[in-house]
């Protein structure tokens, strides 16, 4: 006849033994998320199989052609079936952001725990720096690197990857201090366990599902910019397609009255990025919900 | 004769009464805890009554029962009266009218029940002003009246004051002043003093058995520590589990506990243990 | 040679406004138990934390085993200090990491401290488990599934892992149930026969102190208001403030009332 002790059993998420199994249990949007996402994937791996046709095969004869049982998406204006280089486009199109998210954690994190350990000076340099950071929106520091490096996909995510550096510093830090503070990090330094080992095998673990949701809603803010600099020229370069490509490149066909090799990969991004932005809200609801 | 010092007359007026109180709880994949079986106590007017247990025991959800504060998913059967009024399946204005003006509770954190942005004076007063519609003056000399009684110095200037700049003694004598604030006739107090250095508790205790003497009010005090039980109380359940083990005045619990688990208690008290003498074979907790 | 010496040790926060730990001195020898009680604000923790390394002080010396501590926190003092002394924390529900299970903790620290590795390494680890009565399924168990008890034992084997000379207590029982809390005492008492560890008690209660301690310290606003050994304080307490702390303890026949006008004088006397 004990008082009912708060949960303790659904939070995989949080132990080192079962750390990527998510039970998803009681949120349908987020389990619509992430099905959705897992078809993302999907597509794109096995795009060469997917795929009905060659994405880049031109055949000027079949151009702009609506939507039948024969091209479910209709060609664009080079007669390139729309729905293999949607399936193809997947591809680079998840590429990108995981190149941004990976570099801008990477950094970020180190950055923000850093930061967040040794306080001090240490500190305050960091976070003038993280703040200068800030003030550079993406596309500004896209069109400085672009000209310096030229256009294309490395480009335009090493350009993200520093603009999103401060997101995710931030985050970081305000949860590292707060886990900093604890007790069992106070016994593990008077222990005479080196700060080096205490950062990374005890609070990097125990912040890390935090980081984690960040993470997962910079994937679809670097989407959503990727696919805007690709919009305008910067990334990608044709015949490759990637969606934000492709929907720039599917305006002429808009004018002419044909909706599809815009409105599909611009669907599809859509799709993607609130997949991404429901999901990241789903875990970072989850950890709130079980924080110690 | 009470441990106090006090005789209580048993024939006046049980300000609280709870008879054969059980309370079910359903947890997340359905099976049911039993929380509370069969709890009975009361507490009279102008008597201090100790509700003693470790975690665990229900003596906190005991207390909230007296104001209906059980979890919305909880079951109760059984008897909670309070000055008369039947709580259990009572109606909204019932319940309201306990809460405002029979029964008022305090808790072990007062900075956690306190709005950090109000000042003393309006914390203290705004019931009075809310519920029974009292002008500003009024009000004023009233929130004055109830500080200088729960002997907080200078009242004229704690009441500009705001919760961060008091003590946690200080804060918790607003706390009790607040809960005066409607002339109640049940004091609840769950664990009010557990959080307060040891000087501060006495002085907090001896504050509750003044007011227990000069307005008869009556007051259930729920506490972990059972030596402050038997110090400050008339009489004494104490819980275990769920249920009471055991019932008794002060005195009689002090010199002669006789269920197994009060004894363990007692024995348990800093005051009283021995550390070198062997233990007898327990659970390791 | 005595295991701390501290000498005339003063931290002071706020730029000086607030004199946290003023001028305190004392010596505890090997094996020997020690009690530093105080109210809030006494400086007690502070006092603690200065002796542990986690805060520098202002003034004053600590002297480990002959050798005294530099101001820096170099790795090397820390070192010595972890080889020396160990201490275990008031909150059992944040002092372990909740990602480890306790074999895990203890095991990393065992490692962390000694050459020991592989079987030798987990014959040590359950001999230190055994000293604190953990049963078998809390050892491979995760800190949230242990009760608060059960998790202040990982945390004292932990602290027990490293082999130390003097194990500094800060409010580790506070947070405990009583019944838990005398388990604790009474396994502290027999640690202490057992091994010859030497104790340092922090805490506010009187009463607990007076269980596990030779000696006890009284502070008041940084300062040591009175020392001596545990009986004669309890017995014969000769400053004013201990005489207050003595009759705020509550006990049948008390007057709380008494230990009201008792104080205020106090604080008139010492202001």
């Amino acid at each position: 006849m004990t008082l009912p002790t708060t949960q303790t059993r659904t939070t995989h998420l949080l132990t080192r033994r079962s750390w990527l199994s998510i039970r998803t249990r009681g949120n349908a949007l987020t389990i619509a998320a992430l099905v959705i996402l897992a078809v993302l994937v999907v597509t794109a791996v096995f795009a060469p199989w997917i795929a009905p046709y060659d994405p880049n095969q031109v055949s000027l004869a079949d151009a702009l052609q609506q939507p039948s049982p024969a091209h479910l998406f209709g060609t664009d204006d080079a007669g390139r079936d729309v729905l293999s280089r949607v399936i193809w486009g997947a591809r680079i199109s998840l590429l990108g952001p995981l190149g941004v998210v990976l570099g801008s954690t990477v950094v970020g994190v180190l950055v923000g725990v850093v930061s967040a350990w040794r306080g001090g000076w240490t500190d305050g340099v960091l976070s003038r720096i993280v703040e200068i950071l800030f003030a550079f929106p993406g596309v500004l520091l896209a069109i400085l690197i672009v000209a310096v490096l030229g256009a294309g996909l490395t480009s335009t995510v090493l350009a993200l990857a520093i603009a999103y550096i401060p997101y995710m510093a931030r985050t970081t830090r305000s949860v590292a201090l707060a886990e900093r503070d604890t007790a069992y990090v106070h016994a593990l330094e008077v222990q005479g366990m080196s700060s080096w080992r205490i950062g990374l095998r005890h609070l990097l673990p125990n912040i890390a599902p935090f980081v984690l949701a960040q993470a997962t809603l910079c994937f679809g803010y670097a989407m959503i910019d990727l696919a805007g600099l690709s919009f305008l020229g910067f990334g990608v370069q044709p015949p490759d397609a990637d969606w934000g490509a492709m929907v720039s490149a599917g305006q002429s066909a808009l004018i002419q009255g044909v909706a599809a090799p815009a409105l599909a990969p611009g669907a599809v991004i859509v799709l993607a990025v609130v997949s991404f932005s429901l999901l990241g809200e789903g875990i970072a609801e989850r950890v709130q919900r079980t924080a110690r | 004769m009470s441990a106090t010092g006090q005789g209580v007359d048993t024939g006046a007026a049980r300000a609280l009464r709870i008879d054969g109180l059980t309370m079910d709880v359903a947890g997340r994949d359905g099976e049911v805890t039993r929380i509370l079986d069969g709890v009975s106590l009361d507490c009279h007017q102008g008597e201090i009554v100790g509700l003693v247990g470790e975690s665990g025991s229900g003596k906190s959800m005991t207390l909230r029962a007296a104001v209906a504060l059980q979890p919305a998913k909880a079951t109760v059967a059984g008897e909670v009266v309070v000055a008369g009024r039947q709580l259990i399946g009572a109606d909204a204005r019932t319940i309201l009218e306990v809460r405002r003006s029979l029964a008022a509770m305090i808790f072990q954190d007062p900075r956690a029940n306190v709005n950090p942005y109000q000042t003393i004076g309006t914390f203290v007063g705004e019931g009075l002003r809310v519920n029974q519609g009292w002008s500003r003056p009024r009000v004023r000399a009233k929130v004055l009246q109830l500080l200088d009684e729960v002997g907080l110095p200078d009242p004229g200037t704690v009441v500009r004051r705001h919760p961060f700049e008091l003590s946690g003694g200080m804060l918790q004598r607003v706390m009790i002043a607040a809960a005066l604030a409607q002339e109640p006739q049940l004091l609840l107090a769950d664990e009010a003093t557990t959080a307060l250095d040891v000087t501060t508790q006495a002085e907090i205790m001896g504050m509750l058995r003044r007011l227990r003497a000069e307005r008869g009010l009556a007051i259930v005090f729920v506490t972990h520590d059972l030596d402050l039980a038997i110090s400050s109380c008339d009489r004494i359940f104490v819980m275990q589990h769920g249920c009471i083990v055991e019932e008794g005045t002060a005195r009689e619990i002090f010199e002669h506990p006789r269920h197994p688990y009060t004894r363990r208690l007692f024995d348990a008290m800093p005051s009283r243990i021995d550390v070198d003498a062997p233990a007898e074979k327990e659970a390791i907790a | 040679m005595s295991i701390l010496t501290v000498e005339s040790l003063s931290k002071s926060y706020d730029h000086g406004r607030v004199h946290a730990v003023r001028d305190v001195g004392f010596s505890l020898e090997p094996g020997a138990a020690m009690g530093i009680v105080g109210e809030s604000g006494s400086g007690k923790t502070t006092l603690s934390r200065l002796i542990v390394g986690m805060e520098q002080p202002d003034a004053g010396r600590i002297v480990l085993e002959g050798t005294e501590l530099g101001r820096a926190t170099t790795r090397r003092s820390r070192s010595l200090r972890a080889s020396v002394m160990q201490m275990v924390f008031q909150d059992p529900y944040q002092s372990l990491d909740p990602r480890q299970t306790t074999d895990g903790a203890i095991g990393e620290i065992i490692a962390l401290h000694t050459p020991l590795r592989g079987a030798k390494l987990a014959a040590r680890r359950a001999e230190v488990l055994d000293q604190v009565d953990l049963p078998a399924r809390a050892r491979t168990a995760l800190p949230r599934e242990l009760s608060g008890g059960q998790r202040q034992r990982v945390a004292i084997a932990r602290a027990l892992a490293a082999s130390p000379k003097l194990l500094i207590l800060d409010e580790a029982t506070s947070a405990l149930d009583v019944s838990v809390q005398a388990q604790i005492l009474r396994l502290l008492a027999r640690i202490r026969r057992e091994t010859g560890v030497a104790i340092l008690f922090v805490s506010h209660d009187l009463e607990v102190v007076r269980s596990v301690t030779d000696e006890i310290l009284v502070m008041f606003r940084g300062a040591v208001v009175e020392r001596g050994p545990t009986h004669r304080i309890l017995t014969r307490p000769e400053h004013a403030y201990t005489r207050l702390l003595l009759s705020s303890v509550p006990r049948l026949g008390w007057d709380p009332e008494q230990v009201a006008r008792d104080r205020r004088e106090f604080l008139r006397l010492s202001a």
